[in-house]
């Protein structure tokens, strides 16, 4: 093995940076053990010169990088690249994983390629999707992690409570979540009482992967109604490159209709200036409640900062990335899968910061806290019932441990109810209505 | 009958009737004291009304002791505490009178048995009645969160939640409600329009009513075993499915095939079965079966018990086109249906009582066989499996590579050599470069390649063709992409210098050859 390339004192490239690569360098090896079997053996050094491991050599690394970046010194970028680039894998544990998806989105930063590499990304994901693979993948994420699943119980839930009484209902479903969500939804309201209202669902798509598969989902969802025994209508709006054009008669709003705006994992693809807009657009459609469900990280206040926004999103990512290999089996293709699609977003996050895209799609994620101070401008905070709650707890018990609900303290009930992994919280649940 | 001393003892029936002569009922009764349920719905045209208040009803110590205001449930209980006081106590004996049976009618105005004809015979199933369709519901489930306002209604439901299994049509098997529904919504197996064929009409179940309690008697299954052989005919009409049982050969349902001629080897002789066997593993098969009834379906789940996920996954995924066709079939099965059951309006769109079979189904297919036997997943984990061998020992190949560093080719041919062939491989493959001669930097940009090229991952059967550009690196088929994704047609300015500083980075990493510029 080529432990020689890492002594420091063979490069001179080293010397200027010695104690960090070097350091880093030594460390990065004696990771190496432990890990999956696959890509260990490859590693195994034979300098045996090594301290103990130190942990995420990768994370290290990746800033270091990310900061040579900024500063724009381009030995050291290579260098760092290269090293990145000798010990990342896709198929590798979580430390080689990210070093992989993040080399990407730093190697096309530093070339100024993002928008082009986005584009192969997302053309390639394309093409790949189909509605069954789609299926499957999102129908096992959900049976392994409530991370979807915990925003639909809780907007369900609220959903359920606002409209209570009502008749005829127009959920308009801005998400890609192929209408997972819906299902159990339909069943409740099938069996909550005797008298079942009549449900129009209106699914706003704003992902290209998901547009090819949403004429099968809504049929789908159009046969699973029927046997619920539940009047149904189902109308999918894609194609549409910005959610702040939507209007009462794009979407089919009738006057008659208790309306619900449910947006999971759509507003952070929102141009960060939009935001706004699109907020008084969702008042503009009057409806009785609104919910929101995010990823909770803050990409879009740093957006001017490289090195703060890359940590912040390595951050995030990790604890995916850790949840995903906790979550699924070893050898699940669909962690390989959910991983990848990180890819395409950390690149556009990360490397293609001036580009416009004719699509919404630029993934700044913010804290359920900031979503607050905008949703106040137009909306008032509805908290989640106990029921609700309970409904969210009951669900977490039914996964792996390491998931809790994290409710807000004390009187400034600002935000909604959190979910964290590993005390990390890393989603966001609120209900507002007008 | 009077006996000696004056008490009249009823021993028969007769005497029984004499005692409680307003009593309708006509159990003879052996044990003379004790009341007999009435049959439900026949209330007894003489028997006294009570209405008690909201109040009244729920309270629950209204007998009261008149010394220390203690409150007893029971009479007998508050005389023994009588007792205590030194107080006479009052047995209550059975007087000679007659005693009226009572009833008893809901406060609740708006509900049906507040109506004395309605009434119920018991006060406690009064209070229970009460509780639950117009109290509060203060007990509620851990698991499931479901609310009660009965105590005993939820301690039952308590004991078996989460022990029940909600099973698919498709044969998966689900512990858990909601991951039930979800699967179901999205299963191939969506049972819709066969669900018309099974609704018998003698057969009044309210589908939501199933799927709250799962109670189901097996006397609705009794209705439907008429269907196979009615069905027949209709089914060996539809093309695919007669072909099938012909011979198998339909070219466009290759897996059946297989299916059909593996079972037929079994040795499978009840001919309804044979329909069924045909198609074991398939997700579409499950709704054929449910064509031919609940009972059919209970013997084919007892036969093939291969509820595994993953086999209900292989074929998902595998199958897209021979679902497609289920799908037609199906269309085309529901139109001949119809003569079958001109009661069955097609376009019955609401109302819970035509979706009943589906739900009847279910129930069947749960309480027969929930063993799953996950027998078949070989398959399916073999589509998904990863060799990791071949990735380490390629790793190994290019250290060494690059520790030689030959003279593989300057910076140019490599990026020439990285054409916009797809990366073939993934982990199933373990197809990574197992490079001789190669490049070294190639080989280490492949990882840089997989990310290019990720999502085409293991679905990509179509490695296009006339991509593989001959290079000193050629390998196999999983060649990679340009280092970018692209294949290197702009020029990027950076990449030169970059390149040209990769070559100065040291003599002991030995990146001579990338010295010239690229493309």
């Amino acid at each position: 093995m080529d432990i020689t390339l890492f002594t420091p004192e063979e490069s001179p490239f080293f010397q200027s940076t010695q104690q960090s690569n070097g350091q880093a360098a030594i460390d990065m090896h004696s990771n190496n053990q432990p890990q999956n079997s696959h890509t260990s053996t490859s590693r195994s050094s034979d300098s045996g010169v090594l301290p103990s491991a130190s942990g995420k050599w990768a994370s290290r690394l990746l800033k270091e990088c990310a900061q040579a970046i900024s500063e724009k010194d381009s030995s050291k970028i290579h260098q760092l690249l290269w090293m990145l680039n000798e010990l990342a894998s896709p198929y590798g544990d979580c430390d080689q994983k990210l070093a992989s998806y993040f080399l990407q989105a730093l190697f096309c930063k530093a070339t100024e390629s993002g928008q082009r590499c986005y584009k192969t990304l997302t053309s390639v994901a394309e093409k790949s999707h189909s509605f069954d693979s789609a299926r499957k993948l999102i129908l096992k994420f959900q049976e392994v992690s409530p991370w979807m699943t915990f925003g639909h119980v809780a907007s369900n839930g609220a959903i359920l409570e606002a409209l209570e009484g009502e008749t005829k209902l127009h959920i308009i479903d801005i998400s890609n979540t192929l209408c997972t969500q819906w299902p159990t939804l339909l069943e409740a309201l099938a069996t909550r009482n005797d008298d079942t209202p009549h449900l129009k669902l209106t699914v706003v798509v704003t992902t290209s992967t998901v547009k090819s598969v949403m004429k099968e989902v809504g049929q789908r969802m159009e046969k699973f109604a029927r046997l619920m025994g539940v009047p149904f209508e189902f109308n999918a709006i894609m194609g549409l490159n910005h959610l702040a054009e939507l209007t009462k008669e794009v979407l089919g709003v009738q006057e008659d209709e208790a309306i619900v705006v449910n947006c999971i994992g759509a507003l952070r693809r929102v141009e960060v200036e939009e935001r706004g807009a699109v907020i008084q657009m969702f008042q503009s459609l009057r409806p009785r409640v609104v919910t929101i469900v995010e990823e909770e990280a803050d990409l879009s206040s740093s957006r001017d900062d490289f090195v703060k926004c890359f940590e912040e999103c390595l951050r995030f990512y990790t604890l995916y990335f850790e949840m995903l290999e906790e979550s699924f089996v070893p050898t699940s293709n669909e962690r390989l899968m959910l991983e990848r699609d990180c890819s395409r977003s950390i690149v556009r996050v990360l490397a293609c910061d001036d580009e416009k895209s004719s699509e919404e799609d630029c993934e700044r994620r913010e804290r359920g806290s900031q979503w607050s101070e905008r949703l106040k401008e137009a909306f008032s905070r509805v908290g989640f019932s106990d029921d609700v709650v309970d409904d969210v707890k009951a669900l977490l018990k039914r996964y792996k441990a390491g998931w809790a609900l994290v409710l807000p303290q004390g009187d400034h009930d600002d935000s909604g109810i959190y979910l964290t992994w590993k005390e990390e919280p890393v989603l966001w649940a609120s209900a507002w209505k007008p | 009958m009077m006996s000696e001393d004056g008490i009249p003892v009823p021993s028969t029936v007769g005497g029984f009737v004499q005692e409680l002569n307003s009593n309708p009922n006509p159990n003879p009764n052996s044990i003379p004291l004790k009341r007999k349920r009435s049959l439900p719905g026949t209330p007894d045209p003489d028997a006294e009304v009570i209405a008690l208040s909201p109040k009244s009803l729920m309270a629950t110590n209204r007998f009261l002791c008149e010394i220390c205001n203690k409150g007893f449930q029971r009479d007998q209980n508050l005389q023994l505490h009588r007792r205590g006081h030194n107080l006479p106590w009052k047995l209550k004996q059975r007087t000679n009178k007659e005693v009226r049976k009572k009833v008893y009618v809901c406060p609740e105005k708006s509900c049906v048995h507040h109506d004395p004809s309605r009434a119920l015979g018991d006060l406690t199933g009064i209070k229970k009645h009460f509780s639950r369709k117009h109290g509060e519901k203060k007990w509620k489930c851990e698991k499931c969160s479901k609310k009660y306002a009965v105590q005993s209604d939820w301690k039952a439901h308590s004991k078996i939640c989460g022990t029940r299994e909600y099973k698919c049509d498709c044969g998966t098997l689900f512990s858990r409600k909601d991951s039930f529904i979800t699967h179901r919504a999205f299963c191939d197996a969506l049972a819709e329009e066969n669900a018309r064929f099974t609704s018998v009409s003698a057969v009044n179940q309210n589908f939501k009513h199933d799927l709250i309690n799962g109670t189901i008697s097996n006397t609705q299954l009794a209705g439907i075993p008429q269907l196979p052989s009615a069905f027949h005919p209709e089914f060996a009409g539809s093309e695919s499915v007669s072909n099938l049982i012909a011979d198998g050969q339909k070219p466009k349902l290759p897996l059946w095939l297989d299916n059909a001629a593996q079972l037929r080897q079994i040795g499978i002789t009840n001919n309804s079965n044979a329909y069924l066997a045909s198609l074991p593993e398939l997700v579409p098969n499950a709704s054929m079966s449910n064509m031919f009834g609940s009972t059919s379906q209970m013997q084919w789940l007892n036969k093939y018990p291969e509820a595994s996920f993953t086999s209900a996954d292989l074929t998902i995924s595998s199958l897209p086109r021979v679902l497609k066709e289920e799908q037609e079939n199906k269309g085309n099965l529901s139109e001949s249906g119809v003569t079958l059951y001109p009661n069955n309006n097609q376009n019955q769109q609401t109302g819970p009582g035509h979706m009943s079979a589906t739900a009847l189904l279910q129930k069947a297919a749960q309480i027969g066989s929930t063993r799953s036997n996950p027998s078949f997943n070989g398959t399916a984990f073999g589509l998904m499996s990863t060799s990791h061998s071949h990735v380490s020992n390629s790793r190994n190949e290019v250290q060494k590579n690059f520790r030689q560093q030959n003279q593989a080719g300057n910076m140019n041919e490599l990026l020439n050599s990285f054409p916009s062939s797809t990366l073939n491989t993934t982990v199933g493959d373990g197809s990574m470069l197992v490079n001789s001669n190669s490049s070294s930097f190639l080989q280490n940009t492949k990882n840089l390649e997989h990310w290019l090229m990720s999502n085409n991952g293991k679905h990509d059967q179509h490695v296009p063709a006339g991509k593989h550009h001959a290079s000193s690196n050629e390998v196999e088929r999983s060649l990679t992409r340009d280092f970018l994704g692209v294949g290197g047609d702009a020029s990027r300015p950076f990449l030169q210098q970059e390149l040209a500083k990769f070559a100065s980075m040291g003599s002991a990493m030995d990146l001579s050859h990338y010295t010239s510029g690229h493309h």
